[in-house]
């Protein structure tokens, strides 16, 4: 007889052993996101370090910072509850640990340039603990991906601040003239030229990409690192397996065709777009949050293939260079209709009851993706008429 | 005090971590900050300074005006190269030279934005060479719509037989009561009549905006110019 989970998000697999609960995985995370903290120290202070471009002081600052997102978070989390009514300390505990505070801020924390204020970093933490979680009534009840909610909220309204304190790159690519001042993505979509010898070759090839030797987010240049990380997950079951890989995987397809229809065929260019930004770090960390994305298989499913069309549309179209933080959080609104519509097609096995789910998921799908590449498509063609400035094209 | 410290401690303890954080986390911040952030800003005027803009000139080859509407010459590394670029000086593609990095192309936008050596607000769209049909387009106070003007040129391709204005601005609103001249292309037409009348530069027209009127005015300095190319002239 099949037996059903109620509750709240997430639902969990209680199988393998009797300490198998949301604790636990949590910690598995926490574990999971460890190598991607130390590539970040080490590439952003200890090489640089090594280089004879900063002191020792400045050696240790990475880490810091990436510690300090989740620390604020958790003592923000903390004053919160207080606030809220857990005055002593007991119940203070009670509520902190299951509460699992300092992961927002360590997302966030990985997802910012190296040279963001401290101040900000609490501005943040703040948005995303208080605001993206416990306004919204706390762990397993919120909206939004909290973290992602704090990287928007300083993206929207703080950029400004973290360029002129240095913005993204460390104290030796700052020295590099290739990189121009500008991160790939935005090499990209200032240029508008889409030659490998344009995008990829000013930060090396495709190998430094893969190793995560090019300048971006404090965490999330190293597809290495993070792919250790999701193998680590996906043994663990603390991420389903799929769900990143469709979306990195349609997020490789469209770019190919976007790149096609712009002149360029080969498969350096959809590498690039997945090895670029936060494609990667996103899907293994952000798009397999439990709470913020559909439960069921075919929603998970559903949900990477919309959010790679959305990414797509962001990055090659809007104005947002980098693409995946806000097509997710556009993406996290939707995530309970997903969710109810890929249950009921499931529950009816794709057959007639389920014919208008099917078509308005999928219609939706469908328009997303073809709009989305053919804007794509056109967009770093040779000619850009002045009057598509203006948007009416 | 004791029983403040029972009551109160937990939260004040909590408090002084974050403003333990604010200010020793900020100073340590700033610190490391004012040690890169000047070579940031250095290191942009640096490749700034690598790479000259020699000139930018209007493209005329009518086979190819409408996607490489300027060419620029530049100097990088002692070599002078020369490419197309677009009507937001972004690059199209090398005449001259191999595809130099990307901060190369990026330093030419740069310098062509930065020293206004040609306006883009007019351009050149279409040349019939047998009908002699030139489509040019402007952009004037309502930049999603820009003004399109089709001229017809004389046999000797130094003036203007005829024209046909298409354009969606209208002067005639609530913002604009004083003006009576009717929707546009009132204003293009009385200013192309202007030219065709031998007036140059153009005197600007009552109740035009002040967009229109220098877009019009840089159509016509490019038109003069495209008729030079034909080896005509006004």
């Amino acid at each position: 007889m099949a037996r059903f989970a109620g509750g709240k998000a997430p639902f969990l697999r209680i199988a393998d052993n009797k300490n198998h609960g949301t604790g636990i995985i949590m910690r598995d995370f926490l574990i999971g996101l460890l190598p991607v903290i130390l590539f970040a120290w080490y590439k952003n202070g200890i090489l640089v370090y090594t280089q004879g471009n900063i002191n020792v002081w400045e050696m240790f600052y990475p880490l810091f910072f990436i510690l300090m997102g989740g620390i604020i978070s958790f003592v923000m989390e903390a004053i919160a509850f207080y606030m809220m009514g857990a005055k002593d300390k007991e119940s203070l505990m009670v509520k902190l640990k299951t509460s699992y505070g300092v992961i927002p801020g360590l997302i966030l924390a990985l997802m910012l340039p190296m040279y963001t204020p401290i101040w900000v970093l609490m501005f943040g933490c703040f948005v995303a603990n208080i605001i993206g979680k416990l306004l919204f009534g706390g762990f397993g009840h919120n909206v939004f991906n909290p973290a992602l909610l704090g990287y928007a909220a300083i993206k929207f309204g703080l950029m400004g601040v973290i360029n002129s304190a240095g913005g993204y790159f460390n104290a030796s690519e700052v020295l590099i003239d290739a990189y121009a001042g500008a991160t790939p993505l935005a090499m990209l979509s200032v240029n508008k030229v889409l030659t490998y010898n344009a995008v990829v070759a000013p930060f090396g090839n495709l190998w430094d990409f893969f190793l995560g030797l090019t300048p971006g987010g404090v965490g999330e240049t190293s597809v290495l690192l993070i792919l250790i990380s999701y193998i680590w997950l996906s043994a663990r079951k603390v991420i389903k397996w799929y769900t990143p890989l469709v979306y990195v995987g349609a997020v490789f397809g469209l770019s190919w065709i976007v790149g096609a229809m712009n002149g360029q065929s080969n498969i350096w260019f959809p590498l690039y777009s997945i090895f670029t930004g936060g494609v990667m770090f996103g899907a293994v960390f952000m798009i397999t949050e439990p709470v913020t994305t559909p439960k069921n298989p075919l929603g998970k499913v559903v949900f990477a293939l919309l959010l790679a069309s959305l990414t797509i549309l962001f990055r090659f179209v809007g104005s947002l260079p980098e693409g995946v933080g806000t097509s997710l959080i556009v993406l996290n609104i939707f995530a309970l209709p997903i969710d109810k519509y890929t249950s009921i097609i499931r529950a009816h096995r794709w057959k007639k009851p389920a014919l208008l789910q099917i078509c308005i998921l999928f219609g939706i799908l469908l328009v997303l993706t073809i709009y989305a590449v053919t804007k794509a498509g056109s967009l770093y063609s040779l000619y850009l008429p002045i009057f598509n400035l203006g948007g009416i094209f | 005090m004791k029983k403040f410290i029972q009551d109160k401690g937990l939260i004040i303890g909590l408090w002084l971590v974050v403003i333990l954080i604010f200010v020793f986390g900020g100073m340590y911040s700033r610190y490391v900050s004012s040690l890169v952030a000047p070579d940031e800003v250095e290191n942009e005027q640096r490749y700034y300074d690598k790479v000259g803009l020699v000139s930018l000139e209007y493209n005329f080859d009518f086979e190819t005006f409408t996607e490489k509407p300027y060419i620029a010459t530049f100097t990088y590394e002692g070599e002078t190269l020369v490419s197309y670029v677009d009507l937001t000086f972004g690059y199209v593609e090398m005449i001259t030279g191999v595809e130099p990095e990307g901060f190369v192309l990026s330093a030419v936008k740069h310098h062509s934005e930065q020293e206004d050596i040609l306006s883009n607000l007019a351009y050149l769209i279409s040349y019939d060479e047998n009908s002699k049909t030139l489509v040019m387009g402007a952009v004037g106070f309502v930049p999603a719509a820009p003004i399109q003007v089709e001229f017809v040129l004389n046999d000797s391709s130094d003036g203007v037989a005829s024209y046909t204005v298409t354009s969606s601005e209208n002067y005639d609103n609530e913002y604009n009561t004083a003006y009576n001249g009717g929707a546009g292309p009132t204003v293009e037409n009385q200013m192309i009549d202007q030219y065709m009348a031998g007036t140059y530069p153009v005197d600007s027209i009552s109740g035009a905006s002040e967009g229109t009127g220098i877009a019009m005015q840089e159509l016509f300095a490019l038109l003069n110019l495209f008729m030079d190319s034909l080896e005509g002239g006004n």
